[in-house]
């Protein structure tokens, strides 16, 4: 097994509830960037499966894993909805099943990720996959879902010894490891390197989109910078005008710095640019026009159906990550 | 701010000078040597007001811009306190809000060497009693609207007796607008004219001294006065009101106070073949 990890509950939710609804809205393919670290990310979709509990990983020549895959994110959600469910009883029966290592005692076992080699019908050689696992209820049997296949199709019910246990399973059929080459000609890299884990709240997001409304009156492109103490930067500049919006110490979630002493006097170009130097901001460039169907997506998708969480305003969030994806997808013409 | 801007910038890409002293800000826009405006910003209507160039510093810049710039600074239910500062070190004039420090909006506009002002005047009385008249603004704006049908050229006439001021189009069709001063001089404010006197002006610069006036100018049941100088200098002043951040119901109950008010004027040329009608009798 080169890779196995394990989501707790506020991991599920979170993918449940923010990552997975956006990431269906934007694309199909999604590349699975493994790592030994506590930061992979996927590439096309640079997200991270938060908050896992262990992951032996062992890639033979690497320190990465990269992969891609083609899932329906919908039946990648359908797994993970029964744990929030799972009663108490489902710790002791995954020690039982699972053996004391892979749950930490008074953890509940949530979502378990892992890569494995399965063999698929009517092709002779095993092929990659990734099993998304639900291990909780203690009920009544397992049935595993290929989402090649209609939903009813490859369900099956049985009995695990004494133990009936309810398991739900879904196999992703991956890609072979990728070459050096794909990754150094393809985005797979580029997104890598310039992905920052860091999302930032802002705390009015309909200030923040009615200026963003004004802004497009300026100029046609947009620079949307983050930083990893929480400094949201937008700005147009033209040949004869640049106009700019700075919020500072935002709500920061995922990598944090603390901010420099000494810059706070600085114009906000300024600090930006500074903070790309240390490696600590992301800058991107997007068009107003492909900016205004992110909003669109924003209010529609996220705003409405993830009022919950650690963040009330996703605003911010769903903002960057929508210019970013837009951004590093249209690869061979950002514009 | 913005409103006072706006109602001189009637296209879209639209040059302006701005000049600075110490006794405020003005603004000029000139279009084709027949149509100038003014903004008068007065140093009053300012929270702060620091002014430490020798003579009049000039500069140049983009109207259209400008506007958009200040546009992007406000926001619904909220007056930002802006500070304006000129030249930045590559002579920009810069903006930027200070209402919090942990969220700002900033512009850097860039500004050009001003071009000479073609027509420099002074305007002056046609006569020994100053030819004018005040009307409501949303008045004239619609009488000055319905001119529009007619044609290219308008007919300006005032007469002493009996008082009146008439504006006749004639082109595709005919149309004559009379405002008689004593027959309802709520709508005439004000009347003084001791000769008859008679010019005409090109529609579409005529059409730019109301198309932009603010709202805020008709709500308020504004009147706008226009005089007509030496030579048929046609002189329309608006006044729009400027509220101060923050204290935007002060002066609610008791009426505007003269130093929240920006002046706004236009200069209309007659057109050259037009020989004025003057009766002096």
């Amino acid at each position: 097994m080169k890779f196995k990890a394990f989501l707790t509950l506020d991991g599920v939710a979170l993918l449940d509830k923010r990552f997975l609804p956006s990431l269906d809205k934007i694309g199909r393919t999604c590349h699975l960037y493994l790592t030994r670290t506590e930061d992979p990310a996927t590439a096309r979709h640079p997200h991270k499966p938060p908050q896992r509990r262990r992951r032996p990983i062992h890639p033979p020549n690497s320190e990465r894993l990269p992969l891609s895959a083609t899932p329906h994110l919908q039946q990648l959600r359908r797994p993970h909805r029964p744990s929030s469910s799972t009663p108490p009883s489902s710790t002791r029966v995954q020690q039982r099943r699972s053996g004391a290592g892979s749950v930490r005692s008074g953890e509940t076992a949530a979502i378990q990720i892992k890569l494995v080699k399965k063999l698929t019908r009517g092709v002779h050689q095993p092929g990659a996959r990734t099993d998304v696992r639900d291990e909780g209820a203690e009920v009544c049997g397992w049935f595993r879902m290929c989402p090649s296949r209609s939903h009813c199709r490859g369900r099956r019910w049985g009995s695990m010894g004494s133990w009936m246990l309810l398991r739900t399973c879904r196999s992703f059929i991956l890609s072979l490891s990728l070459s050096r080459s794909t990754l150094q000609r393809g985005i797979f890299i580029r997104s890598i390197n310039y992905f920052l884990p860091t999302l930032v709240q802002v705390p009015d997001l309909a200030q923040l989109q009615n200026l963003v409304d004004r802004l497009k009156n300026v100029g046609d492109l947009l620079t949307v910078a983050i930083t990893q103490y929480g400094d949201l930067h937008l700005q147009v500049s033209t040949s004869l005008i640049t106009v700019g919006s700075e919020f500072r110490r935002l709500k920061v979630l995922g990598v944090h710095a603390d901010a420099p002493a000494g810059d706070q006097n600085l114009s906000a170009p300024t600090r930006t640019d500074m903070a790309i130097q240390r490696g600590q901001a992301l800058s991107v460039l997007i068009r107003f026009k492909k900016l205004l169907w992110s909003k669109a997506f924003t209010r529609d998708k996220l705003l409405h159906k993830l009022p919950y969480g650690l963040f009330e305003h996703l605003g911010a969030f769903a903002f960057g990550f929508s210019s970013i994806r837009i951004y590093w997808d249209d690869h061979a013409s950002p514009f | 701010m913005v409103d006072a801007l706006s109602s001189v910038r009637w296209k879209r890409h639209q040059d302006a000078v701005v000049e600075l002293s110490e006794h405020g800000i003005v603004l000029i826009v000139e279009e084709s040597g027949c149509l100038q405006a003014k903004v008068y910003l007065k140093r009053e209507l300012f929270l702060v007001y620091e002014y430490a160039a020798e003579g009049r510093p000039r500069f140049g810049l983009s109207l259209g811009l400008f506007v958009d710039c200040l546009n992007t600074f406000s926001a619904p239910g909220h007056a930002p306190v802006i500070e304006i500062r000129y030249p930045g070190p590559d002579m920009q004039l810069l903006l930027k809000s200070v209402d919090s420090p942990d969220a700002c909006i900033y512009a850097e506009i860039r500004t050009r060497i001003p071009e000479t002002i073609s027509w420099d005047y002074n305007f002056e009385p046609a006569g020994s009693v100053p030819v004018t008249f005040t009307v409501r603004s949303a008045v004239l704006k619609e009488a000055v609207d319905d001119l529009e049908w007619p044609g290219s050229s308008i007919q300006l006439l005032l007469q002493p007796q009996p008082p009146s001021v008439t504006f006749r189009g004639e082109g595709h069709g005919d149309i004559q607008i009379d405002f008689q001063y004593y027959a309802n001089n709520d709508l005439l404010i004000a009347f003084q004219c001791d000769h008859r006197i008679s010019y005409r002006y090109k529609y579409k610069f005529l059409g730019a001294t109301t198309s932009n006036i603010p709202s805020s100018v008709l709500k308020d049941n504004r009147g706008s006065k226009l005089s007509i100088g030496r030579g048929g200098l046609l002189k329309i002043q608006h006044l729009v009101s400027v509220q101060r951040p923050g204290a935007q119901h002060s002066f609610s109950d008791h009426g505007q106070q003269p130093s929240r008010i920006a002046y706004i004027e236009f200069y209309v040329k007659p057109e050259e073949d037009d020989t004025p009608i003057i009766d002096d009798s």
